[in-house]
């Protein structure tokens, strides 16, 4: 019997394999001890720890359309039916307008009021969200009232059961805004309802008024997005909608943004391209007029190509992807994106079968990525040009993203580094399995979109099943431990899909559109949750066996060093449930300080956020690993020292930074 | 001597607008329209009207007219 220590260095996932696709076992075994199996909803620092990542912040919805016939009853109450009481138009307590519509209630709990939207096509899976203003009067304050959807129509009855959030409140004097939303379940759906309820204790006479009611559709998504930097001003964000429009903000931090409409009659499939050439915005989406925007003017220019790939390369416009030439690239004249010459262009890769994907550039060349191969021009007036990658392309122009002098993107093989005069190499290869068709959905690969933040890159990519981005995969560069070799990788559930960071005076945010509602998101923003949902990170590391497999070990406890809240799951013997759970608390104590009272016992200054907790854990087995879940929902604080001074910065509600496993290894048992 | 793709000075506004006023379907590409772009560009009095293609490997030989190079993109105009 000997003792033996395992160190789990600092809960590092660096090179991270995932089990998903292959072979679990053969997975773990080719684990180092502190590489991760999984991971999920973290962040790594600088030394590879894992810590909780922040949630989402809706900063409301874009481009909404009221469904309701009558929101407002400034004329009457057409529109509104009623379930049990009695609802009148009343013109005085209103909230806004001429008008609003009053309640009584006729005792019991039937109390509804409601109004419908209409709706057509196939509706299972279609999410709207419906709000209004109330107040109470008299004996109605005090009690409450709740909002909820229901659907109907179609073959089956009225459901108001399925997928869908209520919201009640108690009634004031004062009008409080209640808000609720459905998803459809059925596919035959013609209507959408909300209702205003007066709840449980409401007796005859109770009364309530409201006003400003609302159903609206939340099919709505962003196609694209993007920053548009201006000098001596503020940077405005475009956004490129589903419904074929294109809006403005010049304050994306307001909550709710105020998003002003440039145009529309664009294309609401294709997402449209934007580049900044001599302070102007540049955009086209394949099927529009090309069109420049310099934050107050939109002129479109009919006689230019009508693409949807743009980039800026040697002071010139290069643009790509338009519809019926999947092989041709056009350029502007130089130091003049609205002006082409009639020579200005070139096939690359002519009559391949394949088409257009992306224009990147790395200062060198440009790059024109078709879905297999890869062409750069090297030379912008002759446009003379080379295959720079003949086995593999890109399947995204919003995958390809620069960070510390790199240059990165998505192909059908993996995440890829570009390399200019060498084929692009593969870097994601211990996450390979998520590359297949069983796990995304390859058709939809043209709609991954990349972002850069902080010290990593990632890319919203999309789930077999799904259109629109599910996940993000996140690629940590400069953590590569040696040359020659990779970074790790996460995994991020936030629902998110088109990406547009935003520096502006002295913030710098990371802003997303909702991959299933019409909301535009803050990313990695001070909130626990994700737009009020609730997210749990996850880390577990591979199977460990103290150095010696064939032997029975027993685990007498393990040193965790961290900080927050969190649960620790002991895994064993290949087992995928938890063997033995474990609360983790390392929340940071009160102060204690050196007092009056104090002889000996006294510390100076505040307790430490980083705590160190070991937790005896009395277990016996052959392999055992350690998975890392969330034990509450919040946020917490991380300390930073610059010099002689100590921050503390916002950070998710949990990290792990090391855990010092003590055991013995037994004998041979069978 | 043939001048290169973008020192060509024509732009595709002005094909734009010659095909606005064109009398027939420019996408048959036929006779008619090489002899009507033939005169609009001789009006422009370009000082030379082949264009360099040495650096390209989408269009054959060294050199090209420019009606010649306009109409391998007419398709593009609309």
């Amino acid at each position: 019997m000997s003792s033996q220590l395992q160190e789990l260095k600092g809960i590092q996932f660096l090179l991270g394999s995932f089990a998903g696709g292959v072979n679990v076992r053969d997975a773990i075994n080719s684990l180092a001890p502190d590489e991760l199996r999984r991971g999920e909803n973290l962040v790594l620092d600088e030394r590879g720890s894992g810590a909780k990542r922040l949630g989402c912040t809706s900063q409301g919805v874009f481009d909404p359309v009221n469904m309701l016939p009558n929101p407002g009853f400034e004329v009457n109450t057409t529109g509104w039916g009623v379930n049990s009481g009695t609802l009148t138009r009343v013109t005085s307590g209103q909230r806004t307008g001429a008008g609003g519509g009053q309640g009584v209630a006729a005792g019991g709990t039937g109390n509804y009021y409601y109004s419908d939207g209409t709706i057509s096509g196939a509706t299972a899976g279609r999410r709207f969200t419906a709000s209004f203003w109330i107040k109470g009067t008299g004996a109605a304050i005090g009690k409450t009232a709740t909002a909820f959807m229901s659907e109907a129509g179609g073959a089956q009855g009225e459901d108001t059961t399925g997928t869908h959030t209520d919201q009640s409140i108690v009634l004031t004097a004062s009008y409080q805004k209640l808000t609720c939303s459905r998803t459809i379940t059925q596919n035959d759906r013609t209507i959408v309802r909300v209702y205003v309820q007066q709840q449980v204790g409401a007796v005859n006479g109770d009364t309530i008024t409201f006003d400003d009611a609302e159903i609206v559709d939340t099919g709505t998504r962003i196609l694209s997005a993007y920053t548009f930097y201006r000098v001596g001003t503020t940077p405005q964000v475009l956004i490129h909608t589903s419904t074929g429009k294109l809006f403005y903000t010049n304050d994306p931090a307001a909550n709710p943004i105020t998003w002003v409409q440039i145009t529309t009659g664009l294309s609401t499939t294709v997402p449209m391209g934007f580049e900044t050439f001599n302070a102007k915005c540049y955009m086209g989406d394949g099927v529009s007029n090309y069109a420049s925007w310099d934050g107050t003017t939109y002129t479109t220019f009919a006689s230019a190509p009508k693409g949807r790939l743009l980039r800026v390369w040697k002071d010139t416009m290069w643009v790509s992807g338009i519809p019926g030439f999947p092989d041709r690239t056009y350029s502007s004249n130089p130091g003049d994106a609205e002006t082409f010459g009639v020579s200005a262009w070139i096939d690359m890769g002519k009559g391949d079968g394949d088409s257009s994907v992306a224009l990147a550039t790395d200062g060198f060349f440009l790059i024109f990525s078709k879905r297999e191969k890869i062409y750069v021009v090297y030379d912008p007036v002759t446009f003379a040009n080379r295959i720079a990658d003949p086995e593999k392309g890109s399947e995204s122009h919003f995958s390809w993203v620069h960070f510390d002098a790199q240059l990165y993107f998505i192909s059908r093989r993996g995440v890829c580094q570009w390399r200019g005069d060498a084929p692009a190499i593969p870097i994601s290869l211990k996450v390979d399995p998520i590359f297949q068709p069983s796990i995304l959905n390859l058709n939809a690969l043209s709609n991954v979109y990349g972002y850069a933040y902080e010290n990593r890159i990632g890319w919203a990519l999309p789930e077999v099943g799904q259109v629109l981005p599910t996940f993000q995969l996140e690629y940590y560069p400069r953590l590569i431990p040696k040359a020659g070799q990779f970074g790790p990788f996460m995994f991020q559930r936030m629902p998110a899909s088109v990406f547009v960071k935003v520096r502006s005076a002295s913030s710098e945010r990371l802003y997303a559109a909702h991959n299933s509602s019409n909301e535009f998101l803050w990313l990695f923003s001070t909130s626990g949750t994700d737009a009020g949902v609730t997210f749990q990170s996850l880390m577990e590391t591979g199977m460990i066996d103290l150095g010696a497999r064939d032997r029975t070990k027993y685990i007498r406890r393990i040193r965790i060093l961290g900080r927050g809240k969190f649960q620790l799951q002991v895994l064993r013997n290949f087992e995928t449930g938890s063997y033995r759970t474990f609360n983790v608390d390392l929340t940071a104590g009160s102060a204690d300080v050196w007092g009056g009272g104090d002889t000996w016992g006294g510390t100076w200054g505040p307790a430490s956020i980083i705590l160190e907790k070991l937790v005896n854990t009395d277990l016996y087995g052959r392999y055992f690993a350690f998975r890392f879940l969330d034990a509450e929902v919040g946020v917490g604080s991380q300390p930073l020292s610059v010099g002689s001074k100590d921050y503390v910065l916002t950070a998710g509600e949990w990290a792990a930074y090391g855990a010092l496993v003590d055991g013995e290894v037994l004998g041979v048992r069978s | 001597m043939a001048v290169g793709p973008r020192d060509i000075k024509l732009t595709r506004e002005d094909v734009w607008l010659w095909l606005q006023d064109y009398d027939g379907d420019h996408k048959k590409k036929d006779k008619k329209l090489r002899d009507y772009l033939d005169a609009k560009v001789k009006i422009k009095d370009l000082p030379d009207e082949m264009v360099d293609i040495s650096g390209r490997s989408d269009l054959d030989g060294d050199e090209m007219s420019v009606v010649d190079v306009i109409l391998h993109d007419i398709d593009s105009y609309e």
